[in-house]
């Protein structure tokens, strides 16, 4: 019985860019096999593994203990064995044999091997057998070309469960088949395979549809069945599959109950919905089915996988990658390199320590479990951001430690791009664990005015993984650029904000995940994940809010996530959009009622074209391609390279634009309920779309009116279209300008207002106020980089990176090192700074010493209120920075009447301030920097004890240290500069000890420096001796030279 | 009816045999009750003390006289301290130890197998603070609960019943009222809250001893 359910046609012209990389350690083992394997069986209880040598008609055994040929003379079989299976307890070994010459006569036949006893039996079958299974019953499933049969291996007797028409090459075969040379291997030839759920009571068999035409040159491989068998009950079922690339490997890996399946490429559930494909695959048809091959690890969530796929545009095919990936999405976590390339079925040992896998040149053994005990390198960071500015082009210096996760020490070379100038690296290789020191000479980049990326590479001669390379992201802005850079490490493409919850949404393409961060504090809420589909492109909001939907390129499932709890809605964790993939989506309204609108990339293009829209009713959670769209019909006859859609739905929900690359825009207005306008006025479109109320959308460079005709096209000088938003009255856009290459920015980008107030007549339906950003937000073309193996990569032509809430207390652009982050009034005249004092942030006086922190006071300091977290601390922020003589002081927080700063660590004497920001520069202030002014921060003596602060409740005893925090104790050695963070080791010690007193007692000190962990903040402790007397109040006093600090404290004793 | 009786007969049984024995030496055991102290000049006010808690000590003492005896005592008292105002409540981890020495005054003259008698004495209290000190202690404005020790002087007053049996053994019950002024270190009251009077902390307890 067999039955189409799911149809899929994968169109996928993926350019393949990786360098190819050389390295010298693999996982696993690789045991070479003297023929062609088709199929393995793991005998446990004999410590054997069975191996069908299609070519030698013979099955190998292996012993599983030394991984060598140890067992004698290998099994015996009549003809080439296709598929072999061991019966529960291990009784018997049941291999298929595949005879299907012409002249043959029974094609087909069944050898039976008692291996307790010794004995064989062989049965002969009509047809050629494809695949023989066993679950946790005694009989086994036999699929031949014909026939669906039940054997019992005590009896050699078969009952004929169904009839079916599968297909297999007619042998002999050519020795490479066809003009494209694949090889004709066994799984080439019998192309079927069979998987078998964890608790064995699901086989499912993947196998061909339609025969070839010749002998030489297999059929039409993208047709497919995919067969399960339920072991108790004996029923049968069956998936009919179209899928462009053919579903190779023909291997098919399962879950513990069945519930997830790896078929091919595709990882599906029971109910056949395709939760996520492997991306990146080769196109190329006929596909060698040798080659690739994967094992689901249901005891650890993973799935591990070597697909083909090519390195470059010249069809290099990758080495042999092991891509370790999450079972439910197929995010790909490592990428480990094998010996050989996995080639079909693979075993788990009951323990799932060890997978046993056909390779192409064998088997191999690969000891899973102790994957994180072996030798790997990987990078602390993705992305170190190097933040120069206006006053100071000084060298920049961060630190990022490479690390082996398994604790080992693993030699590691960091290189970069060949002409690299102006970074340098403190160690080009070394052994983990080691910090390296990043140098970068931001005058090396300065032309750029913007960010320049460039790529770190690390390599290892003994790791096994694949390591990734750190993003040197190296920022050099002019005092005129405005924003603030917000690090967000990966592919970032749709942004979307959240006003009531003051959140951000941010769609991480490579990780498959929807990041979210509170805009408040602009940190990442850190849990838990909203996980998406393979490859998301886009993020849409139901008109009440509650929801948020991601449509993706490599999932036929629109995720819907309930945005109170950040986890996918237990009602309906996601919408299926069957043989097709969801890519754009939008929420329009209708009657009251949400209507989820999803551009597709067809699977299932029926003979008039691919159809282009699917409709879902919010929550009926099942979406269909409706007929027509209005007097429209929803196909598409464009070429094929423009099937890339989007949808934005406006404002109020009340109406959905319909965007395509070739010009073509439509729109759905909610209050009939139709496609009420399509017009196609170019031959291409790209760039910025947004809708931004119900009268006006932007497509490009065009701004359309409610029937989608072009009032206006905006400005193109200062670059291509990147984000379009509404801000409190006018249309807010971005745009960059890209090298002679056409890949990367050339500058900063630019940020403008366009009028949309026919009062306004200077402005209306026109670009001002532009203003140049931090840098530049991401295009479609510099968001395409290269593709790294498995990891989905669909960059759409039209790019959604701007996000302003409708409380307009932001902007937020997708942009080159993450997000940039904008005042509402980015473009607001600003007043020339003035500065009135400079004061000393512990106590508010006028002593300050070098390296210690200030307050300086004074009016229109910043245009704004900006803070960081960031260590070092910054020398610009709030698009403000602080100079004393040459040097930019390290800023903690700016606002215009108050900066909170740290003064060089050589500063001394009379000297002099300057406040520099988009208004302009101030007059230098003259203040004095004190030698020493000792001050104990507020609250800051701690009992090491229990690290308490000490108070009234919180005494100070005898016998025990206390740490007092302080400011003003003078220069440390070695010394730590300001802004940085003190590090624990060496420890930065006074050079000048402080004296204690307690009570008028002498304490003895027993560390007097710069607080590890701290900026500019000083730690002296001192030991209390067992003969202090204890004093309701009592002064604590730390002096150092003339100067001394006091504070009351507590002290009991005993 | 039968077990009280028998009991009865065993005690008149021992009380010839201890005629002549002028020394005596017990453990006993009990729980002690403390009312708190109020703090006071903050508004609104605390209450500070001791917990409720068990008790366990020694004895010896010499019974010469017909009517007078005089013994010394010691007695472990397991007294946490407690702050309290408003629903909020600080405790923390302590306990005393006390050594006094007390007159008796019988109301059956020596070798009389039940002894009725009352108590006065005076000694040390030495109250020891034990739990984990907090800079974010509860009511930290009231006092503090503070890891240290503290001498205070103790007055005592007894009431109870000895018994005693032929074969030297005594067995006696009794209720002591242990009387100190209020701490200052242990218990130490924030700049502008006073904490006066003295504790009464009454523990009731049963003694084993054997006369010899």
């Amino acid at each position: 019985m067999t039955f189409a359910r799911l149809r899929i046609i994968y169109a996928c012209s993926a350019v393949l860019s990786l360098g190819v990389v050389s390295h010298a350690a693999t996982f696993g083992t690789a045991v070479p096999v003297r023929g062609t394997v088709s199929d393995i069986a793991l005998d446990e209880s004999r410590s054997r593994l069975y191996i069908a040598n299609f070519t030698a008609d013979r099955i190998e055994v292996m012993n599983t203990a030394d991984s060598k040929f140890a067992f004698g003379t290998p099994l015996l079989v009549s003809h080439p064995p296709s598929s072999i299976a061991l019966s529960p307890g291990n009784h018997y070994l049941v291999a298929g044999e595949y005879n299907n010459y012409e002249s043959a006569t029974t094609k087909g036949g069944l050898a039976i091997f008692n291996l307790d006893s010794g004995t064989r039996k062989e049965i002969t079958l009509t047809n050629p057998v494809l695949s023989v299974a066993f679950g946790s019953g005694s009989t086994a499933l036999v699929v031949t070309t014909g026939e669906f049969l039940l054997l019992d291996p005590t009896t050699a007797q078969t009952q004929t469960l169904g009839v079916v028409t599968l297909a297999s090459a007619i042998l002999p075969v050519p020795l490479a088949s066809c003009a494209t040379n694949v090889a004709s291997s066994a799984a080439n030839i019998v192309e079927a395979s069979t998987g078998v759920s964890g608790d064995q009571q699901t086989i499912l068999v993947l196998a061909q549809i339609t025969p070839p035409a010749t002998n030489t040159c297999p059929g039409d491989q993208k047709l497919a069945a995919l067969l399960r068998y339920q072991v108790g009950s004996n029923h049968v079922d069956a998936f009919s599959w179209t899928a462009t690339p053919p579903l190779g490997p023909r291997a098919v890996s399962v879950n513990k109950d069945a519930t997830r399946f790896v078929a091919g490429w595709v990882l599906a559930d029971s109910d056949g919905v395709d939760r996520a494909d492997f991306p990146n695959l080769i196109t190329d048809t006929p596909l060698d089915f040798r080659k690739g091959g994967h094992a689901f690890d249901y005891s650890r969530g993973l799935i591990y996988a070597d697909l083909p796929i090519y390195t470059d545009s010249a069809k290099v095919l990758e080495s042999p990658v092991m891509h370790v990936v999450d079972a439910d999405n197929l995010t790909v976590r490592k990428r480990i390199q094998l010996p050989q390339m996995m080639a079909g079925r693979s075993l788990f040992s009951s323990d799932m320590t060890r997978v046993y896998a056909v390779s192409d040149g064998g088997v191999m053994v690969l000891p899973v479990a102790s994957l994180d005990k072996t030798a790997q390198v990987a990078a602390s960071q993705e992305d170190v951001v190097f933040q120069s500015d206006i006053c100071t082009r000084s060298v920049i210096s961060q630190s990022i430690d490479i690390v082996d996760p398994s604790g080992g020490n693993t030699d590691f070379t960091l290189s970069l791009p060949t002409g690299t100038s102006g970074i340098k690296l403190s160690q080009t290789s070394g052994t983990t664990p080691a910090t390296v020191r990043i140098d970068v000479d931001p005058t090396a980049f300065q032309s750029n005015s913007g960010t320049t990326t460039v790529a770190l590479s690390l390599q290892s001669s003994h790791a096994v993984n694949i390591p990734s390379p750190v993003r040197l992201l190296i920022n050099t802005r002019e005092l005129s650029q405005r924003g603030q850079i917000l690090n967000v490490p990966g592919k970032l493409v749709d942004i979307m904000a959240d006003t009531a919850r003051k959140r951000l949404y941010v769609l991480r393409q490579d990780k498959n995940v929807v990041l979210v961060y509170d805009t408040t504090t602009w940190k990442q809420i850190a849990a838990p994940l909203m996980r998406t589909g393979n490859t998301p492109m886009s993020m849409a909001m139901t008109p009440n809010q509650a929801y948020l939907l991601v449509g993706n390129d490599h999932s036929q499932l629109i995720n819907v996530f309930d945005l109170e709890t950040l986890q996918p809605w237990t009602s309906v964790p996601f919408i299926r959009t069957d043989s097709a993939y969801p890519r754009s989506v939008a929420v329009g309204q209708a009657s009251g009622s949400p209507v989820v609108w999803a551009a597709v990339r067809d699977a299932a293009a029926p003979d008039a074209g691919p159809r282009i829209l699917f409709r879902a009713d919010f929550p009926a959670a099942t979406a269909t391609a409706p007929a027509d769209l209005g007097v429209w019909e929803n196909n598409y006859q464009g070429s094929s390279s423009s099937l890339d859609f989007v949808l934005t739905s406006s404002p109020s929900k009340s109406s959905v634009m319909f965007a395509t690359p070739d010009g073509m825009v439509a729109l759905w207005d909610g209050t009939a309920d139709e496609w009420v306008v399509s017009r196609q006025d170019v031959k291409t479109l790209g760039g910025a779309y947004g809708a931004l109320t119900d009268n006006f959308f932007v497509t490009d460079n065009r701004l359309l009116d409610q029937s989608l005709f072009a009032e206006a096209q905006l400005e193109t000088t200062t670059g291509i279209s990147s984000g379009v938003g509404l801000g409190a009255s006018d249309g807010l856009r971005t745009t960059t300008k890209l090298d002679s290459g056409g890949a990367t920015a050339s500058g900063p980008g630019t940020i403008e207002r366009f009028g949309l107030n026919s009062d306004d007549t200077s402005n209306y339906l026109q670009a001002y106020n532009g203003t140049s950003l931090i840098e530049a937000s991401h295009t479609s073309a510099t968001l395409q980089t290269t593709q790294v193996g498995q990891i989905g990569q669909t960059i759409s032509a039209f790019t959604r990176t701007l996000a302003a809430p409708t409380d307009q207390s932001y902007i937020a652009l997708i942009s080159q090192s993450g997000l940039t982050i904008l005042p509402p009034d980015f473009d607001a005249a600003t007043s020339v700074p003035v500065v009135s004092s400079v004061t000393n942030v512990a106590n508010g006086s006028q002593s300050v010493t070098a390296a210690g922190q200030v307050l300086i006071s004074g009016t229109s300091l910043a245009p704004g209120t900006a803070s960081t977290s960031a260590e070092p601390l910054p020398t610009m922020l709030g698009d403000t920075c602080v100079t004393v003589g040459s040097e930019a002081l390290p800023l903690f927080w700016v606002s215009p009447t108050q900066i909170k700063a740290v003064l060089p660590s050589d500063a001394s004497g009379s000297e002099s301030l300057i406040v520099h920001n988009p208004g302009g520069v101030s007059s230098a202030f003259t203040f004095g920097v004190q030698t020493v002014a000792p001050v104990i921060l507020p609250a800051r003596v701690i009992r090491q004890k229990n690290g308490e602060v000490v108070n009234f409740t919180n005494p100070i005893h005898p016998k025990e240290t206390i740490s007092i925090y302080m400011t003003g104790l003078g220069t440390t050695v070695p010394a730590v500069a300001a802004g940085e963070v003190t590090p624990a080791s060496p420890a930065s010690l006074l050079i000048t000890q402080p004296t204690v007193t307690l009570g008028g007692t002498a304490l003895n000190v027993t560390f007097a420096g710069l607080s590890p962990g701290e900026i500019g903040i000083y730690r002296v402790d001192a030991y209390v001796p067992w003969s202090i007397r204890g004093a309701a109040q009592t002064l604590l006093t730390v002096t150092q030279d003339t100067a001394s600090a006091s504070t009351q404290v507590r002290v009991v004793n005993p | 009816m039968f077990k009280r009786l028998t009991l009865i007969c065993w005690l008149l049984a021992g009380a010839a045999y201890a005629q002549n024995q002028t020394w005596y030496l017990g453990v006993t055991g009990g729980y002690g009750f403390a009312p708190k102290l109020t703090i006071s000049g903050l508004t609104p006010t605390a209450d500070a003390g001791l917990e409720n808690g068990g008790a366990l000590g020694a004895y010896f003492g010499e019974d010469t006289y017909k009517y007078w005896s005089g013994e010394v005592r010691y007695l472990h008292r397991w007294d946490d301290l407690s702050l309290s105002s408003g629903g909020t409540t600080a405790k923390f981890r302590g306990h005393s130890d006390i050594l006094h020495a007390d007159f008796l005054r019988h109301f059956a003259p020596r070798g009389a197998s039940v002894r009725p008698f009352i108590a006065v004495g005076g000694g040390m209290r030495f109250l020891a603070g034990t739990g984990t000190e907090s800079a974010l202690q509860p009511l930290g404005d009231y006092a503090a609960l503070t890891k240290t020790r503290e001498s205070l002087p103790v007055l005592d007053a007894a009431v109870g019943i000895r018994f005693k049996s032929r074969k030297g053994l005594e067995v006696r019950v009794e209720v002591r009222d242990y009387m100190s002024p209020a701490p200052s270190k242990v218990i130490a009251v924030a700049p502008g809250a006073s904490l006066g009077g003295w504790f009464n902390d009454v523990v009731a307890s049963g003694s084993i001893g054997y006369c010899f």
